[in-house]
């Protein structure tokens, strides 16, 4: 088994005419002035092929994702290759919280050995500054 | 909708017409929107159940030449290639001139697909941290 590709997007569509992959604005940085925050659209998509002799459905197939040091998400990846010797996968996150700067890493594994992953640099930036005007009062002429 | 055949297919049928090659006409069905209608609204093995009935019986309208290469390429957008490849087994194809070769290109060029819904990470409000499930790196 061999993951030619996972990354992280905000969509990754299915052209119905071409049947061709499209991922829409790839996740290489993040950055927040203040967490946690939330992202609306978060898509995985992976590439995996297989040689001939492997198994159509891998039972040992998953995907998971580090923040930092700590796993926060760990997902069985349920695939039939159908007789074929690639597939696209496609996972949605609608509603991604995330709490702390640090490395975001997203990763297809078979068993305890990791096929592939995608690195995310999440990142604070500064707060942004408030900036205030006083001007003297100014009491009515009598 | 309730009927398979009450589906429009006068736009399939103009690109029928004009068709020199099957793969020119496979193009341009994988664009048509009938396909895609049909492959969202009814399921594989209707869409089978209706290639068969075609099979057995005579063209009556002008939309019936191309209704067979209509249904073969919605099964293509299924998520199973079972039926696409079942299609081919169906009695009487041979009398379309370019199912078979069309059915075999779709079979070949299949990939398939997985799309799930994967649940966000879990977050306990109370800490404003992330839960840790499990080992670490």
């Amino acid at each position: 088994m061999r993951v030619v590709l996972v990354v992280c997007a905000q969509s990754a569509i299915i052209d119905q005419q071409s049947n061709a992959l499209s991922i829409i604005n790839i996740f290489q940085e993040i950055s927040s002035p203040s967490f946690p925050f939330a992202i609306g659209g978060f898509a995985i998509a992976s590439l995996i092929t297989r040689e001939e002799d492997e198994a159509e459905n891998p039972t040992d197939l998953t995907l998971r994702m580090h923040l930092g040091n700590d796993q926060i998400m760990k997902a069985n990846l349920d695939v039939n290759f159908q007789g074929r010797l690639a597939l696209r996968h496609i996972g949605n996150i609608q509603g991604m919280l995330i709490t702390e700067p640090g490395e975001l890493v997203v990763s297809v594994n078979q068993g305890t050995q990791q096929l592939g992953s995608w690195s995310i640099s999440i990142m604070q930036i500064g707060q942004p500054v408030l900036t205030t005007e006083a001007t003297p009062a100014i009491a009515p002429l009598q | 909708m309730n009927s398979i055949d009450e589906l429009d297919l006068s736009e399939a049928f103009k690109v029928y017409a004009i068709s020199n090659t099957p793969i020119f006409l496979l193009k341009r069905l994988r664009a048509d929107p009938a396909t895609n209608e049909i492959s969202r609204s009814f399921s594989g093995e209707k869409i089978l159940a209706a290639l068969n009935e075609l099979a057995g019986v005579e063209e009556k309208h002008a939309t019936d030449f191309v209704r067979p290469y209509v249904y073969l390429v919605a099964l293509s957008k299924l998520p199973e290639i079972g039926y696409l490849r079942a299609a081919g087994d169906i009695n009487g194809v041979g009398k379309w001139d370019w199912f078979k070769y069309i059915q075999q290109v779709l079979v070949e060029s299949y990939s398939p697909v997985v799309r799930v819904e994967i649940k966000p990470p879990r977050f306990s409000k109370y800490t404003t941290q992330f839960e840790t499930i499990g080992e670490k790196r």
